[in-house]
């Protein structure tokens, strides 16, 4: 594998609870534990896990929206994880954009269409004032809105063309990596299907690379090359995509797996339907061991005392589990 | 859609609230326009020969203690009126926002040491406040309007630092962030024009405040100073001869009122209508 564009390494982010007078810290949410992964140019991760798990942390990290508390992010064989701001500015941000979840709040609602999309221009300084609108009607054609619709605001355009929109304006400054945090969640099926294959062939026409963040394994499943799970904070699997939905190892992907509504069986090797009981622990109280050992079905007394290290298990096929499903 | 849309497209209820506000508010500044051009009489010419006269056609609304037409002193008052309603308004818009909305957006601890600085301006009873800078900077129309401004900043930057602090988090604005917009920028493009409403209501109400805070410093005598014409000194002249010329305490005592009603009234159109707008846009 060559030099990949995206390196994260032992990745955390813990935000303390602050209380009361004095804003005392008493505890810590632990929303990303030590996770570590290569992303290679023109790839796409996938992020599973369900809400609280700490993807969506994990790729505001990667973005730097928030400072990460241990661990690096190398980008392009530069370590951007204590950049301060104004470096971020001159030579990260331009690079790397995010699509995020929800198309209603990622939008200034008084800001028109041309304008949000000629925004990243601006305020980077590339093109001239006239040759910025005619990029701006490319762009939002590109993404399949009416240019015509240019002086519009956001709030003239649906779900998908919202969506449509912020993608037309990540793109803008013609990043290498998008993080897309749940980027088709807040749609409608009919809909996702149409942004799925724009990020599609957004990808192959600029040669993006990705970091897809979803709870939704279909949705992972359809758009990715590899695919992790979390698990609260923590990496539990990470493979390529058909070892992954093929050949699963973890128990908890398991449990994500068989709780996939299809006619079709997403997992091949599905046996038996896995039902979690109870609720995802408190993050700002994990549990010691390993942090599913409260929920597994196979769980015994080694996990619920040491914390599986993610080994590999099988060539491009990691796993953080002390007894792996055969 | 039908449903929904019914109601609001079709019948939307008329926003008696803001038509009262800009009538009253309309008409007073207008009063006061025209108080540049003309006015029934002299300002400060005394008639000798008609002091305490009640209504009449020369005099509308009768005369003072010297003789003074009150219908002219009442315009020419509006000026001092609007004067120190602007700029105090103005001050505590313009200081309020700045130290609410940095608050709001840095916080930490810029916005541990900026509250907490506004609690302890808003611990002093205002009227103290603004008698501490009037002590200090002396009494004076624009001083009067200083101190009642600085009065008012507290309130306007509570109401900016709960609205930047909102829109901090809020998903255009860290998309904002990652695009690389600085956050001095942030704060002017992304988040002032959606804070700006409550900011607007915010200004109306100390509007009216202000208004009725000079006529409280005025006719304790601390306020607007001679010669210019204050509804709040009218007052303290007028209530030496209540129970003679009870016209004398009417004329300034509604125009105050009027004011202060037509403010509160405004700020709450303003409200019902971007609620409107909000809840159907």
């Amino acid at each position: 594998m060559s030099k990949p564009l995206l390196s994260v390494r032992g990745l955390s982010m813990t935000f303390p609870i602050r209380a009361g007078v004095f804003q005392r810290t008493r505890g810590h949410v632990y929303a990303v534990s030590d996770v570590s992964f290569d992303l290679r140019r023109g790839g796409t991760l996938g992020i599973v896990g369900e809400s609280g798990s700490g993807k969506s942390t994990l790729g505001k990290c990667v973005i730097r929206l928030v400072e990460p508390t241990a661990g690096t992010v190398v980008f392009d064989g530069r370590d951007v994880t204590h950049l301060r701001e104004p470096e971020l500015r001159r030579s990260i941000r331009s690079r790397i954009q995010m699509v995020f979840q929800d198309p209603f709040s990622s939008l200034n609602p008084r800001q028109s269409l041309q304008s949000i999309v000629e925004e990243p221009l601006h305020v980077h300084h590339r093109l001239e004032r006239t040759e910025r609108a005619a990029y701006a009607a490319d762009l939002i054609e590109r993404v399949g809105l009416d240019p015509a619709r240019r002086d519009r605001k956001p709030h003239e355009f649906s779900g998908g063309q919202r969506q449509r929109i912020a993608i037309a304006r990540a793109l803008a400054l013609r990043p290498e990596l998008i993080i897309a945090d749940e980027p088709v969640s807040a749609l409608d099926v009919s809909v996702q299907a149409q942004i799925m294959n724009l990020l599609d062939d957004l990808q192959r026409e600029f040669g993006l690379t990705y970091v897809f963040i979803s709870h939704d394994l279909s949705v992972v499943r359809h758009a990715s090359e590899d695919v992790a799970v979390m698990y609260l904070g923590r990496l539990m699997e990470l493979a390529s995509r058909d070892s992954l939905f093929a050949d699963y190892r973890h128990p908890y992907t398991q449990a994500l797996m068989s709780a996939v509504p299809s006619v079709r069986r997403v997992g091949a090797r599905r046996r038996s339907r896995v039902v979690l009981s109870g609720e995802m622990p408190d993050s700002s109280d994990p549990p010691g061991g390993c942090v599913f050992h409260t929920r597994c079905p196979y769980a015994r007394d080694r996990c619920r005392t040491e914390v599986p290290a993610v080994h590999d298990i099988a060539e491009n096929h990691r796993i953080a589990c002390h007894f792996p499903i055969e | 859609m039908t449903v929904t849309q019914g109601p609001a497209g079709g019948r939307r209820r008329t926003n008696v609230n803001l038509i009262i506000g800009i009538v009253i508010i309309g008409s007073m500044a207008l009063v006061t326009l025209v108080s540049f051009v003309y006015t029934p009489h002299d300002v400060n010419a005394m008639h000798r020969e008609h002091r305490f006269e009640g209504p009449s056609a020369r005099f509308l609304l009768g005369t003072d203690n010297f003789g003074r037409d009150i219908l002219s002193r009442l315009m020419y008052g509006g000026r001092t009126a609007f004067y120190v309603g602007i700029v105090a308004v103005g001050i505590g818009i313009v200081v309020g926002t700045m130290i609410g909305g940095l608050a709001g957006y840095l916080g930490s601890w810029v916005d541990e040491l900026f509250m907490r600085v506004m609690d302890g301006l808003l611990a002093f009873p205002g009227l103290i406040m603004a008698l501490m800078v009037i002590a200090v900077a002396g009494p004076g129309t624009l001083n009067t309007a200083f101190a009642i401004g600085v009065m008012s900043i507290p309130g306007i930057s509570r109401i900016a630092r709960s609205g930047f602090l909102q829109y901090r988090s809020i998903e255009f604005v860290q998309s904002a962030r990652t695009i690389g917009v600085r956050p001095a920028v942030i704060m002017a493009k992304h988040i002032l024009p959606n804070v700006m409403t409550s900011l607007v209501i915010a200004g109306s109400v100390a509007f009216a405040g202000a208004i009725l805070s000079e006529a409280g410093l005025s006719y304790l005598g601390l306020g607007v100073q001679l010669p210019d014409p204050s509804w709040g000194r009218m007052l303290r002249e007028a209530q030496g001869h209540f129970m003679r010329t009870p016209w004398f305490t009417l004329g300034p005592g509604l125009a105050i009122t009027l004011m202060v009603l037509g403010f509160y009234s405004l700020s709450n159109g303003i409200r019902d209508a971007i609620d409107v707008r909000e809840a159907h846009g």
